[in-house]
Order: structure tokens, then C-alpha cells, then sequence
């Protein structure tokens, strides 16, 4: 057993060896390092701020076929005025012409001629009350289309108060007239007029009424037709189209009337609107044709009426298409209004058919009219009116095409071009046209695209982005379309692409412009999209600690964001991208680059969030570099900066405390073990409320014990063990605290309190492997100690978790506890017994135990037991081999109780008669212990050897005593007495010459033996006694130490 | 030989072995070992091991307490260790002899015993206890070897009245009377008194000589006198009142 319990102490030595090794906590994988808390970049999202695309021209699309039942020719009283006449100075003149002629009334009443100048200031009155209503309703007009337009809150009302009120006065002078004049001859005239003036008033009854007395009195009137057609207007103010069409019938048939024309062509109209458009247009063409002929006479209607051929002529363009198809209207247009109209005409039928939505029909007179002259302004024009058409209609395939057609045949480079490249202004409209059509059309593209996402609306924006840089080179619209290609792109993930038309925008170098910063800014977000990421960046840099050049990505991303950062640096963004930049050089262990920029965003945006990144950053270069003297003094720098957070001050005072505990790691990789641990010492004092205390402390325990420091070690690892666990490492480095102190108890000779750790350290990690073999060497402590039952208690416990031999064998050690204790011999026997029972490779101390058992039953008087089993030791020995001492000792035991007490027991009889047999008989008995003392003898054990011949020589002087001691018979006398003692001494001499010679051998044998016991001495004094030593010799006293004799030496 | 009564106390070498361990430390240890205090002393033990975990001293120190204690293993335990450090220390060898035959091992005891007064200085335990074996096994003729050689070298040292150099010197001249040199025996008995002057032991010896030679009367009676003044002994006074009569019945 002692050889196993120094085998465990050399395997706890190595343990322990191996706990003297700093807590490297590079290998602590459950605890958070300086490392830990730093290495991980944050990423750092600068927002890409959504540009919305410019608002782009939208055609509306058309609502599908005009309505035609919808149409309405112009206001009748448009046409009294010849084309150019100014409204405002016929109305002067006619104020002046009533102030003159109400003179005049005034100052002939009486006059019997008062009728004629009533008549006539009427009339002045009718046709003030017109103007008025001209005017009144071109006003209404304009502001009509401003509330449509949203530009007036209120919707205008039409007042004619204004006008009524000559109507009303004209009203008073013809009704005057009709009573002083009943006879008059222009009755006619005044009977007309007051119907008119009432229809104006709106007293319709009353108008109807004087309109049917003047067609009854009067039928043949002139008046009669400007009643019919009055009446027509009547009805066609009231879209009442067929009652309306009586009346203009009968004017119609009068070719001579004034309003013949006025009435074929609001009977067009009428016609128009009931759906006879074909006998309408017929009506047109005979106002067109009666408007030519006016223009060859003078006379009355005539300005009216080529007015109204002109006007006939517009409208032919709506009726025609009703008609006729598009293919027929040159021919139409040439047979009717002549050639030098048919152009004109063509013109305005395309962009009526735009306006109905006939596309076809619009794009085949517009290639027409080009194809008459391909290189005027207009047809370049008419071009772009396709385009727009087939744009606002959404059909793209035609629309590409012809805008296409349009950009190459009058774009840069076109003959078109070339031919008109004397007219400047043109040529840049239509650069500016054709720029503005394919922008508007791209940015709807794009406007698509956005909106839906779809992989083809973006390629197809994308291509058309693309043809506009083809043919648009230059312009100030460059910088937008770059921009927004830039934006696509983006959207699409070309983030290369992407910058790169960014970067064009930069390049046009227009700082004042809208996208220039913002164009800047993207590219640095275009190429930031394609940095590596943390594993690529691994992978790029790997291990190195050196600095590693940027890829060519890196570098145009840094080149950029620098550029960004240089003209931008006080923007929203440029701390984020300072950072991003800053990141890089950090990751890619470009420190001298990365400091500066990161120490700058902490220092002068301390309260961004990216100062706490920065921080981290910073302090994290120091600890890769492990430069933890220079992170602690960049700690402190940190520290200084105000405006931090409290939680990053917190993690900076953190990591400056890891910085602390850092330095004193390095510290302890040095060969000065001491300065190790006064480093973890100035660390604990430095920071006492560290979360790292007890890993400080545990430190400087393991370096204070390097440094031979072990009562500080062991102060410190106590203070360790009853540390409260924060952490999962301080949980370890407690558990590790209680094994060394264990160690350290035991190196520093205080073994009892090595006992009680190494049992501390079982009780309270029962899990670790090394807990049993803790257990074990408490046990053979507190054995050592004779602290039996702490021993026994740990002995039982470790047996409890060992299996096999190892486990009996502590049945041994407890026996032998027992076994010294004395006091419970009972305990003693069932361990020795259990222990022989079990399986062991110790067989000595099988044999031991055997002979420890036959000691104790010996001690307990049980004779027979003891040499029972005496007797199984010398079986058991010569079966297993081992303890031939014990089966020597035994046997001599069993020889001296049984052999030589028998022997001795023997007595030779005085009877001589029976003298020679019991001679003989003691000689049996002599020569059977002398052969059982041979077997003693064989086992060649020296303590053994010379114990059996001592044995041998009390024997041998035993017999000759006996026999000496026999008593000379009473009837010898005188020689008989000297022949008897003379048989005696020839009898005994020899065997006390044997006893005299066997001692002696027994002496000599023991000190060749180096055998000094008790059986040497038995030896001597038997020798001293037989030969009657006696005198100085044995006398002298010895000298020793009282220690050995205290040891029974 | 009769029973012999022998008080030589323990006195072992105070050398300082580590240059760092404080002096104070061992002194204090030095006092805790009279109080006998297991506490006490492994607290000073623990402050200089704690230093020098091998130290000689400290070591040995708890290892006599241990024996004296009782605590054979613990003792035998710590002995082991120290012998590690310092294997041919014969203070630990004689001190771990003792462990063994208070453990009833007296082969390996012996064994460690020879170990030791091989390693030993002249002085030394060892020498004495592994002589006074001998002697007393009557084994003069092996007592004599190493005696002879260690005579000479603790002689000067008898002057100085050492214990243990006394002790040797009456053993020396045991053997020497043992194995027939009477002549060398008188003068080593003679040299010897004069450190052993209060050895009542050495004197009993002395006197027996010179009583049995009958040479030199007046020095036996010195002797017989000096004893009778020194002892206490009942039995030993009987004895030299013995040789008294002895020496008078020479007259």
C-alpha cells in the first residue's frame, strides 16, 4: 500500500504542476476576454436614402373615340364680327354712337321723326347689350378655365345683369315704337327686335309671341329670317336639334337671306349631332363653297360668311373622319378646299384624329404629310406627335420604334439635321424635345420598375438608360439620368455598375448640382455592397498580423468614401462612413491608418453610436498587439472623452481592467514568477471590484507558488475558495484554488489540513476524476495522522468508486487501522478477512493479513484460532509465494507452542528402569523439533534462522539439562557415584557441547545476518548461562541515543 | 548484558540550509518544538516550507514530533519525503530507523540505520545508535570497524564534552575491552571521563575496569567515589558499592 500511495502522489504532483500553470484565458472558452469583447466589428448600415424619380410628362392616355354628339360649333354672335375685329372698339364706338343718339332723343320727344331715332338707339342698345355679352362671357370663359384649372376657389357665375339691361332698354324704345307707330314700315323690324331683346331676357313666351306676329303680318320681312334663325338659336342653345333644324330650313331656302350660310352651317351641326354627318358635311361644303364666293363681292353677310367658311372648314375636320377614311383626305381635302388647303387640313385631321384616339389613322396622315417634306421643322414634329401617341397609349413595342425613328432620323447625326443645321433654335429644340421625350419615357420606365420590381421592367429600364446615353452626350439633364441609371443599377445589384454611373455624375463635377452630393454619397453605398464580409476578409488577411493591402474593391470603395468624407464632412453620414473606412483598415491590420480615423470619431462624435464601435476598434488594435500597456493608456484617453455613454465607459473601464489583468498575464509568461504575481497583485488593488478578482487572484497564487511564495499562494488561494462565484471562472478557479491549496497544504507540511482540503475537495466536486484519488490520499493522511475514523470514512468512500483490486486493497488499509487501534480486534478480523476474500495482486499482504489475524487471536487467547491460523500462513505462503517471513515466523510460533513445549514438557524418569526409554523418547522428540526447525530454517529468512537455532540450542541445552537433572540413585555410593556421573556426563556432555555450538551458530549467524533481536541476546545469555560466563563483560553498560531506546533497540 | 538505561536527548544540527529562509523562522521553530504544540509547530514548519518545501529542518522537525507523538506513519510519511529531497541526509536515514523499528521492522531499520552512519559525520546519531547496537549485541568486532575510524576524528570533540562523542567513546571502549584491547580500552575510558565527567553511565564502566585490571586503585576509587556522588540509582549504587568491596578485598 505505501507503494500505491506514493503513486498517487506523484500522479497529483503532475496534477498539481499542471494547476501551476497560469489560467491562460486565451483557453477559457466560457469567458470573455479582452478579445472577445472587442474583435467583433460592428456592422455599421449607412442608410441609402430612396431618391424618387423626377416627375416625368405623362400623355394622357385618350378616353377612346371623341364624342361627336358632343361637339359644338362656336357661339353664333362670334360670327357677326369679321376675324380680328377688336370687341372693346366697337364698343366705344357704340357708346359714343347711343350717348349721341339718346341725345338726340332727348331732344327731339315730341318730334313725329322720334321713331326713327328710337329705332336706331335700340339697335345701338341690341348690339351694346352684345358686346356686353361678349365680353361678359369671354370673362366667364377665362374663369371658368381657372376654376377648372383650380387657380379660383368659386365657381364663376355668369351675370348678363350687365347686358339685360340694354336689352331691356331697347325693349322699352321698340315697344314705345310698335304703340306711336302702328303703321310704320319698319314695324317689322321692331317686332323683330322684341322678340329678340325678350329671348335675351329670357322671357322666351313673350319673344315667341312678337317672333309669330312678325312672320304672320309680315311675311316677307327680312326679318322673317332673322326670326327663323333666332328661333333656331333658340333651340340649339337647347340642343333641341330637330326643332332647332325647322327653323334653319327655312332660311336655308332663301339663298339670298343674310343667313343663309349662318343657317347651313348651324344646320350641319344639327345635322351632325342627329347622326346625318354625311348630309352635314354636304352642308359645310356648300358654307365653304359660299364663303369662296363671298370673298369675290362685297355686300352684305359677306364677312360673316367667309368667316363661317373658314369656321366650316375646321369643322369639316371633325365631320370628316365620319365619313370618310383617313387614306381618302388628301383627295377630299384638295377636291373641297383646294390644294393649297389640303396640307393644312391634313395637319389638323392628324391631330384630330390624336385627339379622337384614331391612332392609326393620326400615324398615317402624319407619315404622310412627312413623307411631303422630310426635312421640314414640321416633320420632325409630326414624328414626335407619334411618338407621344403611341407613349400616352402604352402600346411600347410601336412606341419604341417610333421613337427610335424619331432620334434617328432627327437626332444628332441625322439628315434632318443636317439639313436644317442653319436654324440653330430648332436644332436645340429638338435636341432639347427628343432629350426630354427619351428622359420622360426612361424615367417611366424606371418609375415602372420601381414600383413593380420585376427583373424585366428593370432590364428594360435599363436598356433604355442606356440609349440615352448612346445619343445624349451631353446636356443638363446628364447628371440626373447617370444618377438615376446609378439608382437602377443599385436596385438591380450592379453595384459596380452602379457606382460607376455615380461616379460619372461626380465627375461632371457640377458641385451646385441636385445629385451631386447625393451621387457621391451612393457610390460610396454602391461599393460598399461589395466588401467582403467577415469570412471573406478572414480568408483574405488570414493569421498575418502585418498589415495586408486592399483588394482593388477596397480600395475604389475607400477611395471614394475618403472622397465623401473630404467634401462632406460634416454630414449625416460621414461618421458612419469614416467608420466603415476606419473598420477596414482595422480588419485588414492597417493600424496607423485605422487609429487616427477611429480615435477622431470618438473624440468628436462621442455620443454617435459608432464612437462605441470606434472605441471597441481602437482598443482592440492595442490587445491584438498586445500591447496592453498602451491599451490601458488608450483606456484612460477613452475615459477622457466627454460625452460617452456610461455604458461605454463602463466597457472601457472593463476592458482597461482586462488591460490590467492582460499585463499581468504577460508578466507571468516572464521568468520572474514573482513579478508575475505582484502583477495580478497591483491588478487586484488597482481593481477591486474586478470581475476578474478571483481569476487575479488565483494567478497570483499559482505565481507566488512558482516564486516559492507559498504561504501568499496559500492565503491567496483561500481567499479564492471562499470567493463568491460570479462567473462560470470563477467557479473553475475556485474549484482549481481548492486543489492547490490541498497541494500546497500538503508541500507546506500541514497535513491535516492537506486531509481536510483533499476531502473538502471530494465532498464538493464528487464528479471530478481526480475527487477518488483526492479521497484516497485524505484517507492515507488522516491514517498516517491516526485520525482513524476521518481515515476510514475516506478509505470507505474512495472504495465506493473503485472497482476491482484497488478496491480490496483498502480493505487491507482499514484492517490495519483496526488492527492499531486494538481496542476493536473484532473490526480488525472482518477487514482482514473481507480484504483475503477479494481480489488482490498484493500477496504479501494476503499473507500478512493471514499473520496479522493469527497475531490477534493470539492476543485474544484463542490459541487454537492463532494456530489455525499460523498454519494458513504457511499454506497460504507456500501457495502464493509471497511473506516467506511471516510462514517462518509462524511456523517457529507453532514450533515453540507444539515441538519445543512438548519437548520441553518431557521429563526423563528417575525410574531407571524406564530411564533409556524416556531418554530415547526425549530424543524423538528433540530430533522432531530439530526437523521442523529445519523447515523453519529453509525459508531462508535470517531473523527466522537464528530465532530457530536459538531454539534449537535452548533444546539441545534443555536435553542435557534433563538429563543431567536426573538423580543419582540412592543405592550408588563412592565410584558407582563417579561411574554413574561419568554415564551422565558421556550422555548430556554432547548434547550441551551441541547447545554450546548451536547458540554459538546462532550468534555468528546473526551478526553475518546483521540479525540483532531479542532471540540474539536469548542467545548470548543462554551461551553466558551454560558456560558460566560472569565478570566485567557483562557489566558494561552501552551508551545510546534514548530514541533507540525508546524504539526497543 | 543487563538493562540499560541510557538518556542522551536529541540534539540535531541547526545548519541553515536555504540562504532565504529567514533565521527568525527557524528560531521559531526552534521554540515550538519545546512546546510540544502540534499547531504551533506546523505553523513554523509550514512558514519555512512554504519557502523551501524540502527544507532539511522543517522537516525533520515535524517528523520528530510526529514520532514523538506517536504518529509513526505520519512521521515515516514526511521522513520519505524529505529523504527525496535530501538522500544522503543521516539524520533523516537514523531518524527513519527509528520509524522502523517503532513499526516493528527492524530489518529495515538496521538497513537505514547503516545508511546513515555511512553518510554520517563523526558525531553523528547515526554512528552512536548503529554502534550501541552492535555493542550491545555483543557484536564488538563490526562495532569496532567504524569505531575505530570514527575515534579519532570526535576525539578533540571530547573536549568540548559532546554527548554523543562520549557516548561513542564509551562504546569504542567497550568494544575494545570485547574484543581484548585492554590497553587501548583504559586510555579511550580515560579520554572519554573527561567529557563524560558527569556520566555516571561511563563512569560505572570506567570503574568496573579499573576495579577488574586492579592497576590503578586510586583511580578506580575516584571513580567509585565520584559515582556515589553523582548517582541517585539504587541499583547502580548497589553495584558500585560492589566493586567497592571488590577493590577493597585487592587491597
Amino acid at each position: 500500500m505505501e507503494g500505491k500511495f506514493n503513486m498517487k502522489i506523484s500522479l497529483l504532483i503532475i496534477a498539481a504542476l499542471f494547476l501551476t500553470m497560469n489560467v491562460d484565458a486565451r483557453k477559457r472558452s466560457k469567458t470573455r476576454t479582452v478579445g472577445d469583447i472587442l474583435k467583433k466589428i460592428e456592422a455599421t448600415k449607412i442608410k441609402k436614402k430612396k431618391n424618387l424619380l423626377p416627375e416625368s410628362k405623362k400623355y394622357k392616355k385618350p378616353k377612346g373615340k371623341v364624342n361627336l354628339r358632343r361637339v359644338k360649333p362656336p357661339a353664333s354672335n362670334r360670327f357677326y364680327y369679321s376675324e380680328g375685329t377688336s370687341e372693346r372698339e366697337l364698343e366705344k364706338i357704340t357708346d359714343k354712337q347711343i350717348d349721341h343718339l339718346y341725345g338726340m332723343t332727348q331732344k327731339f320727344g315730341k318730334s313725329s321723326r322720334r321713331g326713327e331715332l328710337w329705332i336706331r338707339l335700340a339697335e345701338l342698345y341690341v348690339d351694346k347689350a352684345k358686346l356686353i355679352e361678349l365680353r361678359l362671357q369671354d370673362d366667364y370663359d377665362k374663369k371658368l378655365k381657372l376654376y377648372s384649372e383650380k387657380k379660383l376657389k368659386r365657381r364663376p357665375k355668369l351675370n348678363l345683369k350687365e347686358a339685360t339691361r340694354y336689352n331691356k332698354k331697347s325693349i322699352q324704345l321698340y315697344e314705345w315704337f310698335v304703340r306711336d307707330f302702328p303703321k310704320d314700315p319698319k314695324l317689322d323690324q321692331a317686332l323683330f327686335f322684341l322678340g329678340y331683346n325678350y329671348f335675351e331676357l329670357g322671357k322666351t313666351q313673350s319673344g315667341k309671341k312678337k317672333y309669330t306676329e312678325l312672320v304672320k303680318r309680315f311675311p316677307r320681312s327680312p326679318y322673317v329670317d332673322e326670326s327663323n334663325f333666332a328661333l333656331g338659336e333658340y333651340y340649339f342653345e337647347r340642343e333641341k336639334w330637330k326643332d332647332a333644324r325647322v327653323h334653319y330650313n327655312k332660311i336655308s331656302k332663301n339663298k339670298r337671306s343674310r343667313l343663309y350660310s349662318f343657317s347651313l352651317y348651324k344646320r350641319a351641326w344639327c345635322k351632325y349631332k342627329t347622326g346625318e354627318v354625311k348630309s352635314g358635311l354636304r352642308d359645310l361644303e356648300k358654307v365653304i363653297y359660299e364663303g369662296r364666293k363671298a370673298k369675290g363681292r362685297s355686300g352684305d353677310g359677306k364677312v360673316s360668311r367667309i368667316r363661317l367658311a373658314s369656321e366650316a372648314a375646321k369643322d369639316i375636320v371633325v365631320f370628316f373622319p365620319e365619313v370618310y377614311k383617313a387614306k381618302n383626305a388628301r383627295g377630299y381635302f384638295n377636291k373641297v378646299l383646294g390644294e393649297n388647303s389640303t396640307k393644312k387640313m391634313l395637319d389638323k385631321l392628324a391631330f384630330f384624329y390624336v385627339e379622337k384616339g384614331d391612332r392609326s389613322s393620326a400615324k398615317y396622315i402624319f407619315k404622310n404629310l412627312i413623307k411631303d417634306d422630310p426635312f421640314s421643322v414640321r416633320a420632325y414634329e409630326y414624328q414626335h406627335e407619334i411618338v407621344k401617341m403611341y407613349q400616352a397609349a402604352g402600346n411600347q413595342k410601336i412606341f419604341k420604334k417610333e421613337l427610335f425613328e424619331w432620334i434617328e432620323n432627327y437626332g444628332a447625326g441625322s439628315l434632318w439635321r443636317r439639313e436644317n443645321k442653319s436654324k440653330t433654335k430648332l436644332i436645340a429644340d429638338s435636341d432639347t424635345l427628343i432629350e426630354s421625350t427619351l428622359r420622360n419615357y426612361i424615367l417611366q420606365l424606371h418609375q415602372t420598375a420601381q414600383n413593380s420590381r420585376a427583373k424585366f421592367s428593370q432590364q428594360q429600364a435599363q436598356d433604355g438608360y442606356k440609349m440615352y446615353f448612346r445619343y445624349i452626350k451631353d446636356g443638363k439633364n446628364l447628371d440626373q439620368m447617370n444618377f438615376f441609371n446609378g439608382e437602377l443599377l443599385y436596385d438591380m445589384q450592379d453595384y459596380v455598375g452602379a457606382a460607376k454611373s455615380y461616379n460619372r455624375v461626380v465627375a461632371n463635377g457640377n458641385k451646385s448640382g441636385k445629385y451631386y452630393k447625393q451621387a457621391i454619397l451612393n457610390s460610396v453605398l454602391a461599393l460598399e455592397k461589395k466588401l467582403p464580409n467577415v469570412k471573406e476578409i478572414k480568408a483574405l488577411v488570414g493569421d498575418s498580423k502585418e498589415p495586408v493591402e486592399f483588394p482593388q474593391n477596397l480600395k475604389s470603395f475607400t477611395s471614394s468614401a475618403n472622397r465623401y468624407l473630404k467634401e462632406f464632412p460634416k454630414e449625416e453620414n460621414s461618421v458612419a462612413i469614416k467608420y466603415r473606412v476606419s473598420s477596414l483598415h482595422y480588419s485588414f491590420n492597417q493600424h496607423d491608418k485605422a487609429l487616427p480615423q477611429l480615435m477622431d470619431i470618438v473624440n468628436n462624435h462621442p455620443k454617435d453610436k459608432h464612437a462605441e464601435y470606434s472605441a471597441n476598434l481602437v482598443l482592440d488594435i492595442y490587445n491584438q498587439k498586445k500591447d496592453y500597456a498602451g491599451l490601458a493608456k488608450v483606456s484612460d484617453k477613452l475615459l477622457a472623452v466627454s460625452g460617452l455613454s456610461s455604458t461605454v465607459r463602463k466597457k472601457i473601464r472593463g476592458v482597461k481592467g482586462q488591460a490590467g489583468f492582460k499585463l499581468a498575464e504577460q508578466a507571468a509568461t516572464g521568468k520572474d514568477p514573482l513579478k508575475a504575481a505582484n502583477s495580478f497583485m497591483d491588478f487586484i488593488k488597482k481593481n477591486p471590484k474586478s470581475d476578474l478578482l478571483a481569476v487575479s487572484k488565483f494567478n497570483a497564487a499559482v505565481n507566488f507558488k512558482k516564486a516559492g511564495r507559498m504561504s501568499d499562494a496559500i492565503k491567496l488561494y483561500s481567499e479564492v475558495m471562499n470567493f463568491p462565484a460570479k462567473t462560470a471562472k470563477d467557479k473553475e478557479v475556485k474549484k482549481q484554488a481548492r486543489r492547490s491549496l490541498a497541494f500546497l497544504y500538503e508541500q507546506t507540511g500541514q497535513y491535516a489540513n492537506a486531509a481536510g482540503a483533499f476531502e473538502g475537495f471530494a465532498k464538493k466536486y464528487p464528479k471530478d476524476q481526480d475527487s477518488k484519488n483526492y479521497r484516497y490520499n485524505a484517507a492515507v493522511i488522516y491514517d498516517a495522522l491516526d485520525f482513524y475514523t476521518s481515515s476510514i470514512r475516506n478509505y470507505e468512500l474512495f472504495q465506493k468508486k473503485s472497482r476491482g483490486s484497488e478496491r480490496n486493497d483498502v480493505n487491507y488499509a482499514i484492517a490495519n487501522i483496526w488492527d492499531r487501534r486494538k481496542r476493536f480486534p473484532s473490526k480488525a478480523l472482518v477487514y482482514y478477512d473481507r480484504f483475503m476474500k477479494g481480489p488482490s495482486t498484493n500477496n504479501a499482504a494476503k499473507i500478512k493479513s493471514a499473520y496479522r489475524v493469527a497475531k490477534i487471536h493470539e492476543s485474544l487467547k484463542r490459541r487454537s484460532r492463532s494456530e489455525e491460523w499460523y498454519k494458513k500462513v504457511i499454506y497460504r505462503q507456500r501457495k502464493l509465494g509471497a511473506g516467506a517471513s511471516y510462514a517462518a515466523e509462524s511456523m517457529i510460533k507453532l514450533v515453540e507452542r507444539n515441538e519445543f513445549k512438548n519437548f520441553k514438557k518431557y521429563r526423563i524418569s528417575t525410574n531407571p528402569a524406564k530411564m533409556a526409554g524416556s531418554v530415547k523418547t526425549k530424543l524423538a522428540l528433540l530430533n522432531k523439533l530439530k526437523e521442523k526447525l529445519k523447515k523453519v530454517v529453509a525459508y531462508d529468512d535470517a531473523y527466522q534462522i537464528v530465532a530457530a537455532l536459538t531454539l534449537q540450542g535452548e533444546a539441545l541445552d534443555s536435553m542435557a539439562k534433563s538429563i543431567y537433572a536426573v538423580p543419582i540413585p540412592k543405592q550408588l555410593k563412592g565410584d558407582q557415584i563417579k561411574q554413574y556421573k561419568a554415564g551422565i556426563e558421556n550422555i548430556a556432555g554432547p548434547y550441551k557441547k551441541e547447545a554450546i555450538e548451536t547458540l554459538q551458530a546462532a550468534v555468528n549467524k546473526a551478526y553475518e545476518l546483521q540479525v540483532y533481536d531479542e532471540n540474539v541476546k536469548r542467545a548470548l545469555t543462554s551461551l553466558d548461562k551454560i558456560q558460566g560466563n560472569s565478570g566485567m563483560m557483562n557489566e558494561m553498560r552501552v551508551l545510546k541515543s534514548l530514541w533507540l531506546s525508546k524504539a526497543g533497540m | 548484558m543487563k538493562g540499560l538505561l541510557i538518556v542522551l536527548s536529541l540534539s540535531l544540527s541547526l545548519q541553515v540550509q536555504a540562504a532565504t529562509i529567514e533565521p527568525e523562522l527557524y528560531e521559531s521553530l526552534k521554540k515550538t518544538q519545546k512546546t510540544k504544540s502540534e499547531k504551533d509547530i506546523v505553523t513554523a514548519a509550514s512558514k519555512i516550507l512554504a519557502i523551501d518545501e524540502n527544507d532539511f529542518l522543517a522537516l525533520n522537525t515535524l517528523a520528530i514530533f510526529y514520532y514523538e507523538a506517536k504518529k509513526y506513519n505520519m512521521a515515516k510519511l514526511i521522513l520519505e519525503r524529505a529523504l527525496k529531497a535530501h538522500p544522503n541526509r543521516a539524520e533523516l536515514k537514523n531518524n527513519l530507523a527509528l520509524v522502523h523499528f517503532q513499526l516493528d521492522n527492524k530489518k529495515l531499520g538496521l538497513q537505514n540505520l547503516k545508511e546513515a552512519a555511512q553518510n554520517s559525520d563523526s558525531e553523528g546519531e547515526a554512528n552512536l545508535n548503529l554502534s550501541s547496537i552492535y555493542v550491545e549485541h555483543r557484536d564488538y568486532q563490526k562495532a569496532l570497524g567504524p569505531l575505530s575510524n570514527i575515534y579519532p576524528k570526535i576525539r578533540s570533540k571530547l573536549a568540548t564534552k559532546s554527548r554523543a562523542a562520549t557516548a561513542l567513546a564509551n562504546n569504542y571502549a567497550v568494544a575494545l575491552l570485547g574484543t581484548g584491547d585492554k590497553d587501548k580500552a583504559e586510555k579511550v575510558f580515560k579520554e572519554a571521563t573527561v567529557a563524560g565527567i558527569r556520566d555516571t553511565n561511563l563512569l560505572f564502566n570506567y570503574a568496573t575496569f579499573l576495579v577488574e585490571q586492579g592497576k590503578d586503585k586510586e583511580e578506580a576509587y575516584k571513580m567509585i567515589s565520584r559515582l556515589k556522588f553523582l548517582s541517585d540509582d539504587r541499583n547502580l549504587l548497589r553495584k558500585v558499592d560492589k566493586l567497592e568491596k571488590t577493590l577493597d578485598n585487592k587491597k
